[in-house]
């Protein structure tokens, strides 16, 4: 029976870790680090409005409109999101440790979801972290940052571009963000997906 | 997506209709307030226009403006509308999107994906439903839903709007419309966000009174 308990626990303990990092990675394995950081650099040009429609799926609904992001200063990042006609829905800017709220429907004036958008977005949009562990598979490869707590995977393919981002805390996945159609001048497709409450927000790029 | 969202898809129409007729922008300079005739007289022309329009269609250009931005976001389409309350609005670049307004409902046509919306009875969409009524009877500046302000640019008059309903206020903080003085039409419209950021619709190849069947709204 004790011996039952322990291979249940064992493979218990195994699934788990299986669970902690995203799917892709499984099959790949640890190599030695070749850089100490990562960017992601997809909204890093200043100089750029990175205008997107955007369709939120939540709760069974589909809504559409428009976000607009830009890098404002070295490490602030404003977003915009509109409707088809102009108006706005949420206006907020941040840095890596705070974010301002300069307008939001009354409806997202809440703190609990204004947190999570803003980590989500800035997840999105990135800014450079450090690494600590690099995986190697036959897709590509992945960097690791942070600690068990918050810490966030990147995916690249074998191109070297990234395509993926996910943040995990405590070995359950919080939001991943994958882009597509990446290039110099950014990402075309973006699909970011938050655990909780559960909703997905896809954006393609306009104007370029 | 929050239910404000409905509101401000309630506020389209009212937009359209406050831009029944438009002309390309002119030049903000210095304004200066109206006299109490040039207001009798501007209102009485708006009433003239608006009864005489039983059908519109136009291309519009809309611009987005945030003072952080490099550029307006820019988008085209076309408007159509047909007494006594059919309004579509078609959004063709850079994206495809429309939405139509037949006997309270809200259709939307999202690149292909088609939903429908019931107006209601909200506080909100009687609001707007008084300022429909009014910009088509001429009664547009009696509602009592705004507080209304009259000036003169260059030649041009100019009616801002502010919301008295704190709700309605969220979404559009003030609407100024900037008429014709050859036949009180509008020529701009201009909604401001705050004091840096606006949108602003401009109207061309303007088609007044013909035939539009149904179906057309039918998105």
């Amino acid at each position: 029976m004790g011996i039952l308990r322990m291979t249940c626990s064992a493979i218990s303990l195994c699934a788990l870790a299986a669970s902690c990092r995203p799917a892709a990675m499984h099959h790949a394995e640890r190599v030695p680090l070749d850089t100490s950081s990562i960017a992601v650099p997809y909204f890093s040009d200043s100089a750029t409005d990175y205008l997107y429609k955007a369709t939120l799926k939540f709760a069974g609904r589909d809504e559409s409109g428009l976000l607009v992001i830009k890098r404002t200063g070295r490490d602030t990042y404003r977003a915009v999101l509109t409707t088809q006609f102009g108006n706005r829905l949420l206006d907020v800017q941040w840095t890596p440790t705070g974010y301002t709220v300069n307008f939001a429907l009354p409806n997202l004036q809440k703190t609990f979801i204004l947190n999570r958008l803003v980590a989500d977005l800035r997840m999105m949009t990135g800014g450079t972290q450090p690494v600590s562990k690099e995986f190697a598979g036959t897709d590509g490869k992945w960097y690791v940052s942070g600690t068990r707590g918050q810490r966030m995977y990147f995916g690249l393919d074998n191109g070297g571009s990234l395509i993926l981002v996910s943040r995990y805390g405590w070995m359950v996945e919080q939001a991943s963000v994958r882009y597509g159609e990446v290039g110099i001048q950014g990402a075309a497709h973006l699909t970011m997906r938050h655990r909780r409450p559960r909703f997905t927000l896809e954006l393609r790029r306009l104007g370029e | 997506m929050p239910s404000g969202l409905n509101v401000l898809k309630l506020l389209t129409p009212t937009l359209c209709f406050l831009l029944l007729v438009a002309t390309p922008a002119i030049a903000q300079a210095d304004r200066k307030k109206m006299t109490e005739p040039e207001i009798a007289s501007l209102q009485q022309s708006v009433a003239v226009t608006a009864k005489n329009i039983k059908s519109l269609t136009a291309d519009f250009a809309q611009y987005k403006h945030m003072d952080f931005l490099a550029k307006d976001m820019e988008s085209t389409g076309k408007l159509v509308f047909k007494q006594p309350d059919k309004m579509l609005l078609q959004y063709k670049k850079p994206y495809n999107y429309s939405e139509s307004y037949i006997n309270g409902k809200i259709h939307i046509n999202d690149d292909g994906k088609k939903k429908d919306y019931d107006i209601g009875n909200s506080d909100v969409y009687r609001t707007v439903n008084k300022l429909i009524i009014g910009s088509v009877s001429g009664s547009l500046f009696n509602t009592g839903e705004f507080e209304v302000s009259y000036y003169k640019v260059g030649n041009n008059p100019v009616a801002v709007f502010v919301p008295h309903d704190p709700n309605l206020k969220k979404y559009m903080g003030r609407i100024e419309l900037t008429f014709s003085p050859a036949d009180a039409s509008v020529t701009q419209v201009k909604i401001q966000d705050s004091e840096t950021d606006f949108t602003r619709i401009v109207f061309k190849n303007r088609v007044t009174n013909g035939h539009i069947e149904d179906d057309v709204f039918r998105n």
